[in-house]
């Protein structure tokens, strides 16, 4: 069976989720990716053409809105839909760092 | 002086290209076009170890560019369908994950497939119509010129298909 692609699934990918979280101000596209730099210590790197496709389907699903054009560069904020989608990702890995967290605790008091 | 090299065939075999740009750069060539036959000129200049992308994209907007620069890429040629990035070794790769570029592969690749199919159509349409209506010598210069059309996004077609697989496969 095909696989089912993250914007059918909802299931986001890393990088997907971290372009969202990014996008909850409005912002120029190509910001993104140096924000993403620095948020993680650059141990997160989203390539040009990775940001590019990721934001134009984005645009296409409708989590992402475009705003009118600052010059050439465009503006991309996220919508209601894509925060109810990144709010249910947010919250099932949360649900399982807990669990890790919890499972891992148990493991370092056992040994 | 400048020298010229033949395509290996960028939609099927866009590595080939690759290596063979980056191999011309060291020895102090560097591409600055390509033709719409598939040769590409490069300028001579020093030696240097650059590395180079390729990607696909189609009805490119205004900000395209920017996302390139911005991660040091420098574009070299930049068509609708087409664009080739040069960069310097230790650039992030302009595909990080494997779910965009299978994105943007699929998305060029069905785009493909609907112009073969309305090329396969066309061409058999007129196989079938020259059954009933003779057009003499000029019969065979149509039939030809069809089969070009049909030829090029069939080709297309069949690098994409490749791509897909290959991807998806590694």
């Amino acid at each position: 069976m095909g696989r089912v692609s993250p914007y059918e699934s909802g299931e986001l990918t890393d990088s997907i989720f971290i372009i969202l979280l990014c996008m909850l101000q409005p912002v120029h596209g190509y910001k993104i990716m140096q924000r993403i730099q620095e948020l993680t210590d650059g141990e997160l790197q989203i390539g040009p053409a990775t940001m590019y496709t990721t934001i134009s389907k984005l645009c296409e699903v409708g989590w992402v809105e475009e705003l009118a054009s600052d010059g050439n560069r465009r503006q991309y904020v996220i919508s209601e839909e894509g925060m109810a989608v990144l709010q249910k990702n947010f919250n099932f890995r949360k649900k399982i760092m807990a669990l890790a967290t919890e499972l891992l605790t148990q493991y370092e008091e056992e040994k | 002086m400048g020298k010229y090299r033949l395509s290996n065939g960028l939609m099927v075999f866009p590595d080939k290209d690759i290596k063979m740009l980056e191999a011309m750069s060291r020895k102090g060539y560097h591409v600055d076009s390509i033709n719409a036959f598939g040769l590409y000129h490069f300028s001579e200049g020093e030696p240097k170890d650059y590395i180079y992308a390729i990607n696909y994209e189609q009805n490119l907007r205004e900000d395209f560019l920017d996302y390139y620069q911005a991660s040091g890429w420098t574009p070299i040629i930049v068509q609708d369908g087409i664009q080739i990035f040069r960069g310097v070794p230790g650039s992030i790769p302009i595909f990080t994950d494997k779910d965009s570029k299978l994105e943007m592969l699929c998305r060029y690749r069905n785009g493909y497939l609907k112009a073969t199919i309305v090329t396969f159509l066309l061409l058999l349409l007129y196989t079938l119509s020259t059954r009933m209506i003779n057009l003499g010598v000029w019969e065979v210069v149509i039939w030809a010129c069809l089969w070009c059309v049909f030829v090029f996004p069939a080709t297309c077609l069949y690098g994409l298909v490749r791509a897909v697989r290959q991807l998806k496969k590694g």
